[in-house]
């Protein structure tokens, strides 16, 4: 797995366990998304027994591994998918997509598009 | 003519036109003769039958059982006889695949179709001639039993029920003291087994009673998994919970959703690493390695079966076996599961990883 990779991989874990819990749901979503990244399937399945393990619990630099806008954007609509994906929304992920989205430097408009974007692709 | 002359002989089992019967007349091996037995079975009518006998040892309560094939036609039904003596069966038979190989087989290798103390069925690739003495070697896939060398002569060979190609025959052991010793050690270990996979149904049924139900199939809509008959008998797996609250512990079981068909595994006793071979929709393989892999189950011979997820726990009563025998805390238990969330591969490890020689 690439650095950006599993920098993005851990912001999704991240977004799955901010509320403490990780549904189905949003396995099934981290899980499919995992496989748009070309992650291979055998580091799917480590980074996916790991990550349900336990909360992630390190920092993550997102920022830092992802310079250009149009991957921040991409990022961005992949964890909203997580966030999204249960149909429940907790303070917690809020919080967090908040803060990234101050970090990656997305306005609140760009975000709200994000957000129709990844809530179209659930369905 | 005078069939009526013929011995009647006392029918224990008579299947897919392999009859057992016990008698107390002397049949030499080999010979082609005609018998007559009671069929079914308790109905009063009595059936001539033409005979070639197998293989044949003395009871320990008197007479002689016998094995042997049907010839001109076969009774499509099977048949119990009313005999029972424990001395007929002299060991319990488990229905298990080993690896088996030997210079002596066609092919060099077969896999049983099952084992007991005193001998065990193979399907093997070509015909083999009965009355010779075979030189095998059973591997074990598991780190708690060596692999074994023993003699054991043919008793019977035929052609397999529903596959053309493929034969399937008798060995009756002729261990030496160590493989003997070695052989209960095996069956023990099967019989353990046996009554474990029974509490470990038990468990499960009494859990599956608790839960409010199976998980809905919209679940895995996603999932464009292709029908296929279910060919493995395996426990079903237990349902992962649908949201697990954690707050900032550890998480002790839950499903990664897989897409993959099995391919193979193979387990490196030396290094205790199970390395298994995946294949993702694209057509790509893919190794995992389970490391220091102390026991591993598989329900029927895996390969080639479309998988749908992997349970993973840290927690299971597989999980307390292993710990009481071998120490450690940090096991995980894997359950590889198929379309139907039946069981196709049951794995206790370290955390799973990529092979080391990646």
């Amino acid at each position: 797995m690439q650095a950006q990779q599993a920098e993005i991989v851990k912001c999704l874990f991240k977004m799955a366990w901010a509320d403490g819990e990780a549904s189905e749901e949003e396995v099934e979503v981290l899980s499919r998304l995992m496989t748009r990244l070309g992650i291979p399937l055998s580091e799917r399945i480590i980074a996916m027994d790991g990550g349900l393990s336990e909360p992630e619990q390190g920092q993550d630099h997102i920022e830092d591994l992802l310079p250009d806008r149009e991957s921040r954007l991409q990022a961005m609509e992949m964890l909203l998918a997580v966030c999204f994906s249960d149909q429940q929304l907790a303070p917690q992920e809020v919080s967090y997509i908040e803060d990234l989205s101050r970090r990656l430097g997305i306005s609140a408009p760009e975000l709200e598009a994000l957000r129709q974007r990844a809530m179209g692709a659930l369905g | 003519m005078l069939s009526f002359l013929n011995a009647i002989v006392e029918l224990v089992d008579l299947h897919e036109g392999k009859l057992v019967f016990r008698s107390n007349r002397r049949y030499a091996e080999g010979k082609e003769v005609e018998v007559r037995l009671a069929l079914p079975p308790g109905s009063g009518k009595v059936a001539n039958m033409r005979i070639k006998v197998e293989s044949c040892r003395k009871l320990e309560s008197g007479g002689l059982l016998y094995s042997a094939k049907v010839l001109g036609e076969v009774p499509g039904e099977s048949h119990h006889g009313t005999v029972h003596d424990p001395s007929m069966r002299k060991a319990a038979r488990h229905n298990v695949g080993v690896r088996v190989m030997s210079k002596d087989l066609p092919g060099y290798r077969a896999l049983t179709i099952d084992l007991s103390q005193t001998g065990m069925q193979l399907e093997i690739d070509q015909k083999i001639g009965t009355g010779h003495s075979i030189r095998l070697n059973l591997e074990f896939d598991r780190v708690d039993l060596a692999a074994m060398d023993v003699e054991a002569r043919v008793v019977w060979c035929r052609p397999h029920p529903t596959r053309d190609d493929r034969f399937r025959c008798g060995v009756h052991f002729i261990p030496t003291p160590e493989a003997r010793k070695q052989l209960t050690a095996v069956a023990e270990f099967f019989e353990k087994r046996s009554q474990a996979d029974l509490q470990s149904l038990l468990e499960q049924a009494k859990l599956l009673s608790q839960n409010p139900g199976p998980l809905p199939q919209d679940a895995r809509k996603e999932l464009k998994v292709p029908p296929r008959d279910e060919t493995v008998s395996a426990p079903a797996a237990k349902p992962a919970a649908r949201k697990l609250s954690t707050g900032k512990s550890r998480r002790t079981g839950f499903m990664i959703p897989l897409e993959a068909t099995v391919r193979g595994h193979r387990w490196e006793l030396a290094g205790r690493e199970l390395l298994l071979l995946l294949r993702s929709p694209d057509g790509a393989d893919h190794f995992l390695a389970f490391p220091e892999c102390q026991t591993m189950r598989d329900y029927g011979c895996c390969l080639g079966l479309t998988t749908t997820g992997m349970h993973a726990s840290s927690q299971s009563p597989l999980i307390d076996e292993v710990v009481e025998r071998s120490g450690g805390s940090s096991w995980k238990h894997y359950k590889l599961l198929g379309p139907k969330e039946q069981v196709l591969l049951e794995v206790v490890s370290g955390p799973c990883r990529l092979p080391s020689d990646d």
